[in-house]
């Protein structure tokens, strides 16, 4: 019996352990969600730090610099409109309206620098709001 | 109508088969447990019905099925029509009860005499009927519109690949699977019978190697289709089947120290229980729309129904843990030595360890949510940082714990057995270094895959030199087959180590007529061609570049842009020149005036990945191969309490009764 606790006290300390260091780990890697009024709107608090922001691209305003390699566009929540630069090619699917998530830091000179972009899927069926549904 | 009154139906009937069972077995009634039996068979008849039907409905384009409509358009081919089937929650749902299904038809029709038959048969069909449950309120394959639209919505164009076909069929395959040996533990744990382990075995390992390649398959689909360059991002979704998996294997291996010492016991229920929670856990979070994922399903109200069949199974087999706990105490436990024992132990330990951290990552941005009110992302950094340090100990364990004796292992054979791998793999190491690779990870890599190989390659030429190899080898198949299994592990870290150290990634423009040089390869851009798809709705843009090594063309390269117009998607379909040792990843991004942008990937070793796959499934085959003779299982008897040896006494007359 003694033993069997030894090696389940063993089991628990290194368990423990290892959720620690991953719990210290986990907070370095964390990155909070802020809307694009958020970032516009947050004075010096928000420059600087690593967000993920949700938005609508805004028509017409991407730019693909092809001699820089920069894409550029404007990133609004229907009530600010934020810069963001992007230092690769367009996603697939990055297109004006679509609703995407960028990754990256928003810097002094009031650009967010992307460094990921995830496109949000717009083919996801969502039943069409026209058609009442019945079942059989 | 006949889709939607088969589940229907169904549902009802498995509420019956539980009750037929559970008054069955509780009064020793062979005649109400041969109802149930019927009840079985009958569900799984009408769930067949109900694939059918769900398959006709998708080929004849029924498109005031709400589900045709939203997965399926007048244009979409034969073969994406059929995979279409679960292309969405509604009909991938339907394949895992209709899975289901058939397995506990197998299982009547296998062992149906066998005393854990009445106990885990029920507890399948109640599994089911969180399924049907979920089917008929929330995600009903056979809902219908009130208009006949003229078209369906189609389907995603990055679902229209071959890797989609198969991908989650096979992955189904193991997730339902695993409500098996989650039935045997909980069965094992009412008749107090620890043959639990031996009877799902089987079971287990078949579900284990599906939900690998499926997971191997989704990663190689990712590859090739959404042109990233990369094949596993610690997705939330990809991670939420990657715990099953790691909770499984550990569960293969400690079975065998429940199989020939006899302990382990509580632990090995705990591991069958805790797979199957983390496969709802996982499909919860995929379904439920709750973390934001490539993988994400539309939004739908089932969070709180998986929460809900997630707390009753929790509860269930806690509540049953806490009362059998002293059935489960072994004789002795673990002495302190080197030997099978420990390593077996050791290896759980660890298994554990990495379930839970990538577990922790994966519910952070709930438990976020939930307490501080805030969505939060976790990056990929902290499982490269936490858990890929982690699974290279484990990694390292692979070379040194299958050459371990049982009870202790002999200072001798620790020298026989791991001198020359441990030289082996040192001098190897110091070549790698010396000849470039610096990489700790990949040093380490070349480290433990030799050491790795050098302890288990000898097993096959002494195998091969005994006398009668095939023999043997059948006789070991499972020893063997294990073998087999560790050292695909190794090709995979290879591959998997190799192609994340190594890749190469540059983007440039090109105007045709254009060269550029990326690792050993020159490529020459040439044009871009407009094809016009087989119909108006899908034309495609091809650039033409044409790849060289060593001044010798190796491909000419066509990466595409389809453009998708019904559903106004653009889909960058990369091309991949696989060549032994690297992947030429050439992704055409857009085409402006004269100018085309490339991204181009050089990925090393991927091969590695996808042999080590093959292999595993190999290697799982051998081990699942039939015994020859039944496993010796330590006898594992009890003073049976009154209450069961009644049972068994009826159990005995119902098969009696059977047999006259």
């Amino acid at each position: 019996m003694v033993k069997k606790n030894i090696s389940l006290i063993i089991g628990v300390i290194v368990i423990v352990a290892c959720l620690a260091v991953a719990a210290y780990t986990l907070s370095g890697s964390v990155t909070v969600y802020k809307t694009v009024s958020e970032i516009s709107l947050g004075g010096s608090d928000v420059i600087g730090k690593p967000y993920n922001i949700n938005g609508t691209v805004v028509n017409g305003s991407i730019d693909w610099d092809k001699d820089d390699m920069v894409l550029t566009f404007k990133l609004t929540d229907e009530k600010e409109i934020i810069n963001v630069k992007y230092p690769k090619p367009a996603p697939n699917n990055f297109e004006d309206g679509r609703t995407v998530v960028v990754y990256g830091v928003y810097t002094k000179d009031r650009v967010f620098e992307a460094n990921q972009i995830l496109v949000k899927c717009p083919s996801k069926y969502a039943p069409d709001e026209s058609y009442s549904t019945n079942e059989v | 109508m006949i889709g939607a009154a088969s589940i229907i139906l169904a549902l009802v009937l498995s509420i019956f088969t539980i009750l037929a069972y559970l008054f069955g077995v509780k009064r020793g009634q062979k005649r109400l447990i041969e109802v149930g039996q019927n009840g079985v068979f009958l569900i799984c008849g009408l769930l067949t019905i109900a694939t059918i039907w769900l398959f006709y409905l998708l080929f004849t384009r029924d498109f005031q099925n709400s589900y045709v409509y939203g997965y399926t358009s007048r244009d979409l081919s034969a073969i994406y029509t059929f995979s279409a089937f679960w292309a969405g929650q509604e009909g991938s749902l339907l394949m895992w009860a209709w899975i289901n299904s058939i397995f506990v038809t197998i299982i009547l029709r296998v062992s149906k005499d066998d005393r854990f038959t009445p106990y885990v048969a029920p507890i399948l069909v109640g599994i089911n009927t969180a399924f049907l449950l979920l089917l008929i309120f929330i995600s009903n394959p056979f809902t219908r519109l009130s208009i006949l639209p003229s078209d369906g919505y189609g389907l995603n164009p990055v679902l229209q690949d071959p890797g989609m076909v198969i991908h989650p069929p096979i992955l189904f395959l193991g997730y339902a699977g695993f409500a098996i040996p989650l039935a045997y533990a909980i069965s094992g744990l009412i008749l107090e019978d620890g043959g639990w382990v031996r009877r799902s075995r089987t079971w287990t390992l078949f579900s284990w190697i599906n939900l690998g390649v499926g997971i191997a398959l989704g990663g190689w689909w990712s590859y090739h289709v959404l042109g990233w360059g990369g094949y596993w991002a610690w997705d939330p979704v990809e991670n939420a089947s990657l715990l099953p998996w790691l909770t499984s294997t550990a569960l293969l291996h400690s079975f065998m120290v429940q199989q020939k010492k006899n302990k382990m016991k509580a632990w090995n229920a705990i591991l069958a229980i805790s797979t199957f929670v983390l496969i709802i856990y996982g499909t919860f979070l995929t379904r439920s729309g709750i973390l934001s994922s490539v993988h994400a399903y539309a939004e739908s109200e089932s969070a709180i129904f998986y929460m809900g069949f997630i707390m009753v199974l929790l509860m269930f087999s806690i509540g049953l843990l806490v009362v059998k706990l002293e059935t489960l105490e072994s004789k002795d436990v673990f002495k302190p030595a080197i030997s099978k024992e420990t390593s077996f132990w050791v290896a759980n330990l660890i298994f554990m360890v990495l379930t839970l951290v990538i577990l922790l990552g994966t519910s952070f941005p709930l438990i976020s949510e939930a307490v501080r009110g805030y969505q939060v992302d976790v990056g990929r950094d902290y499982y490269d940082q936490i858990a890929v340090p982690i699974g290279g100990v484990l990694i390292l364990l692979i070379g040194i714990c299958p050459l371990l004796a049982w009870e202790k292992t002999s200072r001798e054979r620790l020298k026989s057995s791991y001198t020359y791998p441990a030289v082996i793999s040192i001098i190897a190491s110091i070549v790698a270094f010396v000849i470039g690779i610096r990489h700790f990870y990949a040093v380490s890599t070349v480290f433990i895959s030799f050491f790795a190989f050098s302890t288990h390659i000898p097993e096959f030429f002494k195998l091969v030199k005994s006398e009668d190899p095939i023999k043997s080898f059948v006789k070991n198949h499972r020893r063997y087959g294990a073998y087999i299994i560790h050292i695909s592990v190794i090709l995979m870290v290879i591959g998997i180590i190799g192609s994340s150290v190594y890749d190469i990634e540059e983007t440039f423009v090109l105007q045709g007529g254009d060269s550029h040089s990326i690792g050993d390869f020159d490529l020459i851009f040439r044009e871009v061609m407009i094809v016009p798809g087989t119909d108006a709705s899908k034309e495609t843009l091809v650039a033409v570049v044409d790849a060289y090594k060593d001044e010798k063309l190796i491909s000419r390269a066509t990466p595409k842009i389809e453009y998708y117009a019904k559903l106004d998607e653009a889909l960058r379909k990369v091309y991949i020149k696989n060549t032994a040792l690297k992947d030429l990843y050439i992704i055409f991004n857009g085409y402006e005036g004269s100018y085309a942008t490339f991204t181009v990937k050089i990925v090393p070793m991927m091969n590695f990945i996808w042999l080590g796959v093959v292999i595993m499934s190999l290697g799982a085959v051998v081990a699942v191969l039939p015994d020859k003779k039944p496993q010796k299982e330590v006898s594992i008897e009890k003073p049976k309490k009154d209450m069961e040896k009644r049972f068994e006494k009826e159990f005995k007359e119902f098969k009696k009764g059977k047999n006259e």
